[in-house]
């Protein structure tokens, strides 16, 4: 029977406060602490606490059942500070051993998009972050939101990773299954994992979808479908935030998902692989490429979830334009506000895409239009500039940079 | 089978004062290209009409005016001498017809005595035209013509609706003027289906008039695609902050000269525009003098549709900040000519248009923020504009028509 590979992404930013034109030097506390603790409060009890003891039921009756989770380094923050409980529920997935804890940036940012310094700094923040919170050391490495190209496999290969995640899709895969275990287009071929997308979206997009001619799901047509798949393993990849947010209760999503591992692991020869136990058992195939950029975000599955207008381009453009200068502060203080404000969110909530994936866009943002978005922002870094200390030279930038060159 | 429409309208262009005008073309112009006829009533004070294929009809003299039969043409108007306009209030109405005897006209005899009688005599004319015109069903256009709709309907057994572009909700804030909002509770009542233009509109009409689902539509307003003005005929100079339509209560023109007055603090090089005219023009225009802005407002008086294309062509960003905003057409012909919006949250139009910055009215703070932004920040301009004319262009009036004409085909049906 074909092997299972699960990872759930948990990952809360700091929004945003109401933000204008007037506050720039007069106000310098950017986030919305009271809605950003609600947001996280209500996340926790309606899915970090059930899916948490979901998952411990699982492990508890099935010694075959693995896991992943990924933590940003912001809502392993937030849940120290605002959820303890739930805290302590992800360490004691952590204490069962079989569930592992992947690497990523601390602020869930697109740093590998403007600064390979920066997301350098990130990753290792992160892991110490990992460290401290939970207690596991990472091995695997996934980038914010799946954003991948060989150039960011060869960084996280240079990093000492075991392995790298991305999404299966066709520019990476042509006409290959992602249902195995691929080298990346790295010095040494780093082991790549592929997000079965089909799969993993019927749960994680469709499940609730009425209109959806296979709703409603039944773990044991589920089942049906995964075992169809040909290859070595099905890699089902989504936010954790499915199983009870995304995809509330009343839909059944908790039902169906303890329903479909229980449905699973009674059939002999079933098996649930961590993303680092795929990596040291499973046959490896082709060396796969993509010198673009690829992500599992919207129908386009690039970096236009976040970077597909003016406005996205110019606000990371204008964040960055100050790396060197926060840098060079040497304060604590100015980092993590820049840092913060790196993460994917703010500009997926400034996306302006046609009205499929703009839904889902609206569905995440605190704000009214992308344009409200782009006003908060342009004006906080307008404020953050302010309190830096003199410029500094521009700097190059490295190959998977999506922000203009500077000018000479 | 082809419909007939007998529609009591109120302006027509090119002399409009307000959005109930263009909204009226928009609609007859659909209307006529869904193979629709229209018979049209408008007073007599409306000038002359000037579509291509629209055939002016003479009016007797006396109130009593004669629609000819239909023979081959499918619009047709006519004329009920009457003074009434859609924007008149009790004092206007009086001032008028002082000044009109004044000048010797023949302001009298069959006129009334006070706008309420006029309202009343106009509807009397219409029954006269209803008994002799052949037609299906009845469209008439807020409070003005909801009598003369009732009365049609009252004689010909034909089913009417009621179009809402505005109620006196959206004027005064509280529907305070007894006689008009009993007009619109006795209108809205009894009409057989009531169109609002927007959800805005239908959810007030529901709330605050007691009109139940099942006779509510929402037909919202659109705009056609026309040539815009050329940014070669438009001349450099400081940025310019726009406001246009009526100076009343209900555009909150006071929240407009407080948001210039944060602006004006902050940008020494910015001018404020205001194109219109209306009951608090004289108070905009002390306001603005009280913050010291004289300097940095110019007051053009109501402009023809030509200059205001070109008003919106040159402005950096346009506000529409409504204290309620049934629809707000001007905000769409901002946009067709690549004018970055700012509206008010309480306007219908936000329901057909995303590509507009979008303010809680009498946030004077966010509205000057906004200002601000929109003329600090150039890919902001540069996608508001480029996306806003996109968006408009797929609006058009003939889809908002064929809505009406859905609406005519159920009562038929019935």
């Amino acid at each position: 029977m074909i092997p299972i590979c699960l990872y759930f992404q948990v990952h809360q930013p700091y929004r945003l406060r109401r933000y204008n034109y007037f506050d720039v030097g007069r106000e310098h506390r950017y986030f919305d602490d009271a809605r950003n603790r609600e947001v996280l409060l209500e996340v926790a009890e309606r899915c970090y606490l059930p899916s948490t003891a979901m998952l411990e039921r699982l492990l508890e009756r099935h010694p075959r059942f693995a896991a992943s989770l990924s933590l940003s380094g912001t809502v392993l923050e937030q849940l120290g500070a605002w959820a303890p409980e739930a805290l302590a529920a992800f360490r004691r997935l952590h204490a069962s051993g079989r569930v592992e804890f992947l690497a990523e940036t601390s602020h869930h940012s697109l740093a590998w998009l403007a600064s390979r310094e920066e997301f350098m700094a990130q990753v290792a923040l992160h892991r110490a972050r990992l460290s401290d919170a939970i207690g596991a050391e990472a091995r695997v490495f996934r980038n914010t939101e799946l954003i991948y190209s060989d150039a960011l496999a060869a960084c996280a290969e240079e990093l000492g990773f075991a392995g790298v995640l991305a999404d299966g899709v066709e520019p990476l895969l042509g006409d290959r299954s992602p249902a195995g275990l691929y080298r990346a287009a790295t010095p040494k071929g780093l082991p790549l994992l592929l997000r079965h997308y089909r799969l993993s979206d019927d749960v994680a997009f469709r499940f609730s979808d009425r209109s959806w001619a296979e709703w409603p799901l039944t773990p044991a047509r589920y089942d049906r479908w995964i075992s169809d798949v040909k290859g070595d393993v099905v890699s089902l990849f989504m936010d954790f935030e499915t199983f009870g947010e995304h995809q509330r209760r009343e839909t059944g999503i908790f039902e169906f998902f303890e329903g479909w591992v229980d449905f699973r692991l009674g059939r002999r020869g079933a098996r649930f692989l961590t993303p680092s136990a795929a990596i040291e058992s499973l046959p490896r195939r082709d060396t796969l490429s993509s010198p673009r950029l690829l992500s599992w975000a919207d129908e386009a599955r690039d970096v236009s979830a976040w970077q597909g207008n003016d406005l996205q381009r110019d606000a990371l453009g204008k964040l960055f334009a100050l790396e060197r200068r926060v840098r060079a502060s040497g304060s604590d203080a100015l980092a993590e506000d820049f840092r913060r404000l790196s993460a994917s969110d703010h500009f997926y909530y400034m996306a302006t895409k046609p009205e499929k994936d703009d839904r889902v866009h609206a569905y995440f943002s605190p704000f009214d239009s992308p344009y409200d978005a782009y006003i908060t922002y342009m004006h906080v870094v307008s404020d953050l500039e302010r309190r830096l200390p003199r410029p500094a030279r521009a700097r190059s930038l490295h190959p998977d940079s999506t922000r203009p060159a500077p000018r000479a | 089978m082809t419909l007939r429409v007998l529609m009591f309208g109120w302006e027509f262009p090119p002399y409009v004062s307000g959005g109930l005008g263009v909204a009226c073309e928009g609609l007859v112009r659909g209307l006529l290209e869904l193979e629709t006829e229209v018979a049209l009533v408008l007073p007599r004070r409306s000038p002359p009409a000037s579509l291509p294929n629209l055939t002016l009809l003479s009016s007797a003299d006396g109130g009593d005016p004669a629609l000819p039969r239909p023979r081959g043409r499918r619009l047709r108007v006519g004329r009920i001498a009457s003074p009434l306009r859609p924007y008149i209030t009790e004092l206007l109405y009086a001032q008028e017809r002082r000044q009109a005897e004044r000048l010797g006209a023949n302001f009298t005899g069959n006129y009334g005595p006070n706008l309420h009688r006029e309202v009343l005599r106009y509807a009397g004319t219409a029954a006269r035209i209803a008994a002799r015109e052949r037609f299906d069903v009845i469209h008439a256009h807020d409070w003005l013509t909801f009598l003369a709709g009732l009365e049609a309907r009252r004689v010909s057994r034909k089913p009417l609706v009621l179009h809402v572009h505005a109620t006196e909700f959206d004027r005064t804030g509280k529907g305070e003027n007894g006689f008009v909002t009993a007009i619109e509770r006795l209108g809205l009542a009894e009409a057989d289906r009531v169109v609002a233009v927007s959800t805005y509109t239908a959810e007030l009409v529901a709330r605050e008039y007691g009109v139940d689902a099942g006779r509510l539509r929402v037909v919202h307003n659109a705009i056609d695609a026309k040539e815009t003005v050329g940014p070669w005929t438009v001349e450099e100079g400081d940025p310019l902050v726009l406001f246009a339509g009526r100076v009343t209560w209900q555009k909150g023109p006071a929240y407009f000269v407080e948001a210039a007055a944060r602006v004006a603090a902050e940008r020494p090089d910015v001018k404020f525009v205001v194109a219109g005219s209306g009951d608090r023009l004289a108070a905009m225009m002390e306001q603005a003098a009280g913050l010291g802005l004289k300097e940095r407002f110019l007051f053009t008086g109501f402009l023809p549709p030509t200059e205001l294309d070109r008003l919106y062509a040159r402005a950096d960003v346009y506000v529409m900040p409504s204290v309620s905003e049934p629809f707000g057409l001007t905000a769409l012909e901002a946009l067709q000519q690549g004018t970055p919006v700012i509206i008010s949250k309480s306007a219908g139009v936000s329901e057909v248009i995303r590509n507009v910055l979008r303010v809680e009215f009498g946030d004077v703070d966010d509205l000057a923020s906004k200002i601000l932004s929109v003329l600090a920040f150039a890919p902001l301009r540069e996608t508001l504009s480029a996306r806003g004319r996109a968006e408009v262009r797929r609006l058009s009036w003939r889809e908002a028509a064929s809505q009406c004409l859905a609406v005519y085909r159920e009562l038929v049906a019935e």
